[in-house]
Parts: structure tokens; C-alpha cells; sequence
């Protein structure tokens, strides 16, 4: 499909992995195992099922559960024991964003960080400026009781005095940056590094000269650093790559969890006109309790127009459109996120990659087409499908508006062989049946 | 004499959490015919009136305070008797009998709703959402008590209250009567269970302490920190549950115990001296490894606050100039 | 009326923020001078304005 291509081209993949982690306050339920694959298969594997059996420094342990972790998550299990074994053992983990890579690495530096020691000990590349950020957010947040381990950020735009001599314990930063930190600028001996990730490879790949500069990097440290690598994806072009930054890996991958519509209530409401949709939605909106919704529409235009109906009710509403930058886009989801607006209306295109797990309430205000005016099953499963079959709960709602749109419903319906229930909006009690 | 923590809540406390509750059925047999009705004119009006009364509620957001307050206005406007237009649509409470019960129970539902499934996801969701409830509250006592009512049906730890399981009812029953969402004979898991109840006890603990400041009224708060004593004192008074009692006692102080610190002063630092000494240990004899989280938070909390006694203020609290804006 | 006021009914004071002294009995307000709280004993009743520092 020409067309998909061509879309996903201008939705890079950092773009897309920011704004998800933007929008996620929750961990993503999995059911799948883990998969192990040990370097030295004779020496006994550990899982732990709580953080107090990893023997953290107390500051740290205080750090985890006060971000409000109960206990490790799946790939934390696995993960975590490898990354704080002595000797330290190298890794490469992949797993579907959203599972606790990012924590758990955070953990592993600020644990083997010696906070004595004034320079840099551990380094972190990741694809992104603001990707980065996201990271050292955690490490930030993780480390709120460790105040001694301090971080800075090798980015384009924070430029030191030639000369400098970096106090930090832990660098992040991206791969160009490093480099350059590294070896024209010497700010880092990279000789001192006991730990050295890897975040988002795959992302990190798509971006020319990257992986050149990792590999440059990594070929500067000591064999003694621990190489840690993480992946949400493992095409053949990452695991190549990600052997060339680790050698003697452990391996561990958790099967990304298929979407299914197992968990979701799908309905569909029959309307002659966008506004009678409109109506239709108030409907819903006076029946169910709605903490926030994503409302998907064909066009920019009749996205535009439905946010200003609904403002004009008095909704706090967003509006997410194709032509904005990247930053634009995340400013409206942080403010989605945190609740400021309760609506999200958007086009798909500028959705698409937009992890809408966190969210009760979809609403296809139009139905996903094609541009050969077929059914686009692949987005409506990604708009609306839950991961995890004891997951959370969802609803979606189809606004159907012609004869053409009926069919598309039909052949939805036939293809996922999961029936879409007819509601009335007009009935009150209808509506609020579906709520429970 | 009592001796000791007991199991379960005082008597005065579960008289009034009993008496909330017969108000409340009473409140809903009082607007039965609206509510059952099958006539589909009568249908029209029901839906109407209750899209007017929870469609504000649903648009309470945390951007800014000239928002709230129009939510606020047409709350107040439909609980008055007065029309009021919601998508395109006039409607008051006067075309029916039973308009005014309906929607008092409807819209107190709702709030507690809107705090189950926001505020657990999204905790600054509780100060605008209280914010609110509490100016209705205040202008409409009696929506106070449905709200509370309401409250207590899906979080007895709001009230607080322990239920004990009675005889000849069956477990999927009784998880429900905890506050657990039990469906296909599946109950929900503990950490989705917890993080409602969080939900729910912030927002409790948020609506005893906000004030809307719109209403200009200078009388006392409606259901205000006296009620913040209480909830804490009764807690305390009785035999910490895993889990439970550590998760919402947090949740709780770290939203109003800077309110009550400052109005209960050196009272309220002998409950917090107590918890230390006494009521900590026996949270903590009671919990197991897997479950030390909420009891790590805690503790945190409880150390920073006897350090530097001082109790912070929340998080996201709503503050003058959100009011202005 | 349909509401006949919950909270009045049941005896819990609505709205005062203190508790006056002559409302106590001597048991709470033996809890309320005193330099600790008996575990179990804390009177939900809030305390006397004139006794908030201790
Ligand atoms: N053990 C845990 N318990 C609860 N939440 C967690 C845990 N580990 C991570 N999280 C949360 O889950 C979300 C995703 O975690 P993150 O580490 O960013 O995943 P990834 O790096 O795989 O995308 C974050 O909001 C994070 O705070």
C-alpha cells in the first residue's frame, strides 16, 4: 500500500515514539512470556516478582515506588537481575513500548553509578533531543532521593567551555553529541564508563549516521563496560546492528501483544448528517461517564468543524491536525494527558502511531477508509483494538451516516467476524446499558 | 470500655453512613417514574434533563477557571428550577414532578463517577472536579448528602468503613461491596482495584477542602475538614487491612493533610505522632513482600513530614490565579 | 422531604470545625489534653479550638 508508506515516511518513527510516550501514564499489560536467551545457559536464571529482592540502595528503592510502581513489571522481572548482576552482564532487550524498558535501565545506571566519584560513569545515547529529555525525566524522578548522582544532557544547543571536565555521573545525550563529547571535545573519558545503553535502536537506525556514531562510541569504551541495548521492534537490520553494539549479549524479547477487539464493546449509531452525529455524541456524552475520548474524523475540515460545535457546548477540547510540527503535537497531548482538555479530536493521519490505550472511549466519527474508498481495517484495529485480555475495558462508537458507510461497517464487522451492536442514542437507558 | 483498634467502624459513623444511604434509595424511589418511565415523551424528557445535569460535570477540565465556573452556573441554574439549554435544547426541572429528585441523584452520581475514572488515572483531576462539587454542595445541601451517598456505595473507605462479610452472601457479592468491579464472575485485580479507590479518596479528600470561590457565601464549608478529622481518626481507630489502609491513608493525608495540619495544628500532629509509633507497625505487620509499595510511600511521607514539620501542599492544588483566569 | 438532611439526622455536627469543650465527654477530652492519642481511643469529634496547641 503506496499510500501507507508514503504516511509513515512523514510520521518519522521519533516523532511517533515521543508522542506515545507522551501520552502514556501507564504501563502496557502483557500476557505473553518472556523469552530468555543466555550467554552462558549454565548459569542459573533469576526472575524476581518484587523490588526488594533486588537489594537496591535504599534511596533508590524509595525512588521506584515513590513514581508509583508496586512491583517489577514483566520484563523487569528478567531484565532487572541480568542489568544488576556482578559481574555486570551485557544485554539486549526488546519489548513493545510502554513495557518498563525505559525504568529499567534507569534503575541499572543509578545503581551502578558510584557517587563518590565526580565524572561521568554511565552514558546513555538516545535518537532524539526530546527523547532524551524523556529519559532523563525518569532518571530525575527515580533518583529524587539520591541527590549526590547528578545528570546532564549532551545535546546540540548545550554548548560548554572548551576544556570542561564533566562532574556528572551520568551523561545522556544524542549519538552526534557524545561523539563529539567523547573524542574532539574531551569532556568525557569514555575509558571511565561502567555503563553504556542503547534506547530505542530501532528508532535510532532509521536515522542516517546514527548507528555509525553508536558504533564509534562504543568502540571508544572500556570491554569491561556493560553494553545495554533496547528495542521495541527487531527487524533483521536492528538485530544486526544491535550485535555490533553488544557483544556477548543476554537476549531477552516479550512478544508484542496483539490488539484485539476481545475487550472492546463496539457500537454503531445511525445518523443522516454530520449533524445529527453531533447530536448523537451529546447523547452519549449526557449517558456515560467519559473521563476522555479520541474522536477520529476523515477530514481536517469536518475535525475542525466538530471541535468548534463541541467547544461551543462548553467541552474543553483539542484539536490534533496534520499540519502542526511535532512539538505542537506533543504540547496538545501533554495537555490531553494531564486533563486540561477532555476531548481529543483529530484526523487519522496525524494520529496514526497515537497509542489510544489510555484512553476509555474511541469514537470514529467516520468510519477508516482507504483512498480507494475500501475499508481500512488495519487503522480501525489500531484506533480502537486494547492489548492484554484482562486489560482495561473499552468502548467504541461508529457513527454510520449513508449507505456507503453501512457497507464499509458491514465489511469491518466481517473481517474481525466480531459483531458491532446497533445503538440508539435516543434512548437513554440504551446508552447507559453499554457503559456497564 | 473499648479497648485497643477495633474492627470496625463506630456506631455514630455507620449510623450516619446508613442514613446517607436510606436518603439516597429514597431519592431514587422519589423519581422512579421519571426514571422507569416507558413512555417515549416522558423518554425525551429524562434524557434531557439528564444530559443537562452531567454533560457539566464531564466538562470540568483543569485548564482554567472561567470554564468551571460556566459548568458550575449551569449545574446551579438546572438545580434552581430554572431552563437551561444543552445541545440546542431547552429544559428545567418544573416540566415534571419528580424533575428535581431525578437530577439530584443523576448528577451526584455523576460526580462520583467522573472521580472514579478520572481522578485514578489523572490525580489533579480531584481539585477541579471538588472544586465544583463542593460550590453545588454548598448552594445544595442536600445533593451534598447523595454525593457522599454515592461515594460510599462504591468506595466504603470514603465513609471509612470495613464491610465484614455477612453470612449467606457469596463472595462475588461481597467483592462488590468492597468497591471491587466484579463482571462475569471475573473480579477486577488488585492494582486497577487500588488505584480507583485512590481515586476515590482524593477526590474525598479534596471536596473537604476546597472552598469554590465564586459563591461569595462567608458561612462554614458544607462537609469541611471537621470531616477530615473524623475520616482520619476513625481509620485509625481501627485494625489496619493489607493494602487498603496504607494506600488510602497516603492518599489521603498527601491531599488534605496540609489543610488539616494547619487547622488542627498540634492535634493533628499527635495523630500523625500516633501513626508513627503505633499505627505504622501494625500496617506493617500486616503486609506482605509484594505489597510494600504503598506502605514505602508512606512511610516516606511520614518521615518527611515529622523532619521538616511541615505537611506540603498538593500537588496541582488549584490556587487564586486559576480562579482569575 | 425526600432529603430529611442525612447528617443532621445522625448527630454528626455539620459544619462546626471545632468541637466546643462542653461536648466532650471526659474520655475525649482526656484524648484531647493529654500528650498522646490512646490507640483506639481518638475521639472523631474534632478537637476544642482552645486546645490546638499541646
Ligand atoms: N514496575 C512498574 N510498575 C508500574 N508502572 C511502571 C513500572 N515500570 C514502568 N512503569 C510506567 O509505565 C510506563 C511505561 O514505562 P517505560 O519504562 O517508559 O516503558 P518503555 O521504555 O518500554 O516504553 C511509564 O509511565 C512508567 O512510569
Amino acid at each position: 500500500n503506496a499510500n501507507k508508506t508514503e504516511e509513515d515516511d512523514k510520521d518519522d518513527k521519533a516523532a511517533q515514539s515521543l508522542l506515545n510516550k507522551l501520552i502514556r501514564s501507564n504501563l502496557v499489560n502483557t500476557t505473553n512470556q518472556v523469552e530468555v536467551l543466555q550467554r552462558d545457559p549454565s548459569s542459573p536464571l533469576y526472575s524476581v516478582k518484587s523490588f526488594e529482592e533486588l537489594r537496591l540502595k535504599p534511596q533508590l528503592l524509595q525512588g521506584v515506588y515513590a513514581m508509583g510502581f508496586n512491583r517489577p513489571s514483566k520484563i523487569q522481572e528478567t531484565a532487572l537481575p541480568m542489568m544488576l548482576a556482578e559481574p555486570p552482564q551485557n544485554l539486549i532487550a526488546q519489548s513493545q513500548s510502554g513495557t518498563g524498558k525505559t525504568a529499567a535501565f534507569v534503575l541499572a545506571m543509578l545503581s551502578h553509578v558510584d557517587p563518590e566519584n565526580k565524572w561521568p560513569q554511565c552514558l546513555c545515547v538516545s535518537p532524539t533531543y526530546e527523547l532524551a529529555l524523556q529519559t532523563g525525566k525518569v532518571i530525575e524522578q527515580m533518583g529524587k532521593f539520591y541527590p549526590e548522582v547528578q545528570l546532564v544532557y549532551a545535546i546540540r544547543g548545550n554548548k560548554l567551555e572548551r576544556g570542561t571536565r564533566l562532574q556528572e555521573q551520568i551523561v545522556i545525550g544524542t549519538p552526534g553529541t557524545v561523539l563529539d563529547w567523547c573524542q574532539k571535545l574531551k569532556f568525557i573519558d569514555p575509558k571511565k564508563i561502567k555503563v553504556f545503553v542503547l534506547d530505542e535502536a530501532d528508532v535510532m537506525i532509521a536515522t542516517q549516521g546514527h548507528q555509525d556514531q553508536s558504533i564509534r562510541i562504543q568502540r571508544m569504551l572500556p570491554k569491561s563496560c556493560q553494553m545495554l541495548l533496547f528495542s521495541a521492534t527487531f527487524e533483521e537490520t536492528v538485530w544486526n546492528f544491535a550485535k555490533r553494539i553488544v557483544p556477548d549479549p543476554n537476549i531477552i524479547k516479550l512478544k508484542r501483544e496483539e490488539e484485539t477487539l476481545d475487550t472492546i464493546k463496539q457500537y454503531y449509531v445511525i445518523c443522516n448528517s454530520k449533524e445529527e452525529k453531533f447530536q448523537a455524541l451529546c447523547n452519549i456524552y449526557g449517558a456515560i461517564t467519559i473521563a476522555q475520548a479520541m474522536i477520529f474524523c476523515h477530514t481536517r475540515k469536518t475535525a475542525g468543524w466538530l471541535a468548534g460545535e463541541l467547544s461551543r457546548e462548553g467541552h474543553q477540547v483539542a484539536l490534533l491536525s496534520g499540519e502542526m510540527q511535532v512539538e505542537q503535537r506533543a504540547a496538545v497531548i501533554e495537555r490531553f494527558r494531564d486533563g486540561k482538555e477532555k476531548v481529543l479530536v483529530t484526523t487519522n493521519v496525524c494520529a496514526r502511531g497515537i497509542d489510544v490505550e489510555q484512553v476509555s472511549v474511541v469514537i470514529n466519527f467516520d468510519l477508516p477508509v482507504d483512498k480507494d474508498g475500501n475499508p481500512d481495517n488495519e487503522t480501525y484495529l489500531h484506533r480502537i483494538g486494547r492489548t492484554g485480555r484482562f486489560g482495561k475495558r473499552g468502548l467504541a462508537i461508529n457513527m454510520v451516516d449513508s449507505r456507503f458507510s453501512m457497507n464499509i461497517l458491514n465489511r469491518i464487522q466481517e473481517h474481525f467476524n466480531k459483531k458491532i451492536e446497533k445503538l440508539d442514542t435516543d434512548d437513554l437507558d440504551e446508552i447507559e446499558k453499554i457503559a456497564n | 470500655k473499648r479497648e485497643g483498634l477495633q474492627t470496625g467502624a463506630d456506631g455514630s459513623t455507620l449510623k450516619w453512613y446508613n442514613a446517607l444511604q436510606d436518603s439516597a434509595n429514597q431519592c431514587a424511589q422519589a423519581s422512579e417514574d421519571l426514571s422507569k418511565a416507558k413512555d417515549t415523551q416522558m423518554k425525551k424528557l429524562k434524557m434531557e434533563l439528564q444530559k443537562a445535569a452531567t454533560t457539566p460535570v464531564s466538562q470540568i477540565a483543569n485548564s482554567s477557571g472561567s470554564p468551571l465556573k460556566e459548568a458550575f452556573e449551569k449545574i446551579d441554574k438546572l438545580l434552581s428550577g430554572r431552563p437551561v439549554t444543552s445541545a440546542g435544547k431547552s429544559v428545567s426541572t418544573s416540566q415534571h414532578p419528580q424533575g428535581l429528585e431525578f437530577v439530584s441523584y443523576r448528577l451526584a452520581e455523576k460526580f462520583v463517577k467522573q472521580g472514579e475514572e478520572e481522578v485514578a488515572s489523572n490525580h489533579s483531576a480531584a481539585f477541579p472536579i471538588a472544586a465544583v462539587a463542593s460550590g453545588i454542595m454548598e448552594m445544595h445541601p442536600k445533593i451534598g448528602d447523595l454525593i457522599l451517598a454515592h461515594l460510599h456505595k462504591k468506595c466504603p473507605y470514603a465513609v471509612p468503613h470495613y464491610p465484614p462479610m455477612e453470612r449467606g452472601t457469596s463472595v462475588e457479592d461481597y467483592q462488590r461491596i468492597l468497591g471491587y468491579r466484579v463482571d462475569d464472575s471475573k473480579v477486577e485485580g488488585q492494582d486497577s482495584f487500588l488505584k480507583r479507590m485512590s481515586g476515590m479518596i482524593r477526590l474525598y479528600a479534596a471536596i473537604i477542602q476546597m472552598r469554590w470561590p465564586y459563591t461569595g457565601k462567608q458561612g462554614p464549608h458544607p462537609h469541611g475538614l471537621s470531616h477530615g478529622w473524623r475520616w482520619l481518626a476513625q481509620i485509625l481507630n481501627m485494625e489496619p487491612i493489607a493494602d487498603i489502609t496504607a494506600t488510602i491513608l497516603f492518599d489521603f493525608l498527601e491531599v488534605c493533610g496540609n489543610a488539616l495540619m494547619k487547622q488542627y495544628r498540634g492535634q493533628f500532629w499527635k495523630l500523625i505522632l500516633l501513626i508513627i509509633e503505633e499505627y505504622f507497625p501494625r500496617i506493617e505487620a500486616v503486609t506482605s513482600t509484594g505489597q510494600m509499595g504503598s506502605v514505602t510511600r508512606l512511610k516516606q511521607f511520614l518521615e518527611t513530614s515529622l523532619r521538616t514539620k511541615q505537611i506540603s501542599a498538593p500537588k496541582s492544588e488549584l490556587g487564586s490565579a486559576f480562579f482569575r483566569s | 422531604g425526600v432529603f430529611s438532611g442525612a447528617a443532621e439526622a445522625a448527630g454528626s455536627s455539620r459544619d462546626s470545625l471545632f468541637t466546643a469543650q462542653s461536648d466532650l465527654t471526659a474520655e475525649e477530652l482526656k484524648e484531647f489534653t493529654g500528650k498522646r492519642f490512646t490507640l483506639g481511643q481518638i475521639p472523631l469529634k474534632p478537637p476544642p479550638a482552645d486546645l490546638l496547641m499541646v
